[in-house]
């Protein structure tokens, strides 16, 4: 499954204004439940999961990456953008506040690791990172994240590298070394 | 992680886990990275913790890697 298919364009909502940190989670898993990926349970799930572990889904400056067990309601493995505008605090001693949410969901366990690793594969890239966190329309924040053929299929499987969606390689596509 | 092992010139078995799997593990682990928020729930564990407060940073977890194995 490509990143195409987790992230696809109708999951990426841009500049959200939300009053706080929940709002925000929640704008991200109604993305997820309008697209049909996840039972509407699973919004609670990310926010739950927020509240007991604490803030420690803001893992980079600027980004938060909500998500919530397999269990909570999962129907396939998936992926949302919502950037905000104004920024806003979740909490976080050094990464406050938080302008782009990528929440995520896994169908289980080691997909749901593996889904963290290949996030950071894409972001661990400093352009990529800037870029994203300045992104201000859909167009940017797709191009960003699909640029990376960098692929999670959400059971833990390793991806197929070299023939990862079917395609020819394009010439701005950059393999990860995952 | 491994880009960091790399540039460290070491070598590491790494496993990558949720926090449930990794509390299970700690004892057969001698240096566990992890978020502020989440080392506390690891409970009394052997390994040397690590906090990372920027996962994206490479160079932050190099120099905290680079201290822990000194």
């Amino acid at each position: 499954m490509s990143i195409k298919e987790l992230l696809t364009a109708d999951r990426v909502i841009i500049n959200v204004e939300t009053k706080d940190w929940e709002e925000a989670v929640r704008s991200a898993g109604r993305l997820l439940v309008d697209t049909g990926v996840v039972e509407e349970r699973y919004i609670e799930g990310m926010i739950n999961t927020t509240k007991e572990l604490g803030a420690y889904i803001v893992i980079a400056p600027g980004l938060a990456i909500p998500h919530s067990r397999p269990e909570d309601g999962v129907i396939e493995p998936c992926m949302a953008v919502v950037t905000l505008d104004p920024p806003i605090s979740f909490g976080h001693t050094d990464n406050d506040p938080v302008q782009v949410l990528i929440a995520f969901g896994a169908v289980d366990n080691k997909g749901h690791v593996e889904a963290l690793s290949q996030m950071a594969t894409i972001l661990s890239d400093k352009e990529n990172f800037q870029a994203l966190m300045k992104a201000k329309t859909k167009k940017e924040v797709l191009d960003i994240m699909w640029s990376s053929s960098c692929m999670w299929n959400g059971t833990g499987k390793q991806p197929d590298l070299e023939n990862p969606d079917g395609e020819s390689d394009q010439a701005t596509r950059h393999y990860c070394r995952c | 992680m491994e880009k960091a092992i790399k540039q460290l010139g070491i070598t590491a078995d790494v496993e990558v886990a949720d926090i449930s799997t990794a509390r299970a593990l700690a004892h057969q682990a001698d240096i566990i990275l992890t978020s502020k928020e989440l080392a506390d729930r690891l409970g009394d564990v052997s390994a040397k913790i690590i906090t990372i407060s920027n996962y994206m940073d490479l160079q932050e977890m190099v120099n905290k890697l680079k201290e822990a194995i000194a």
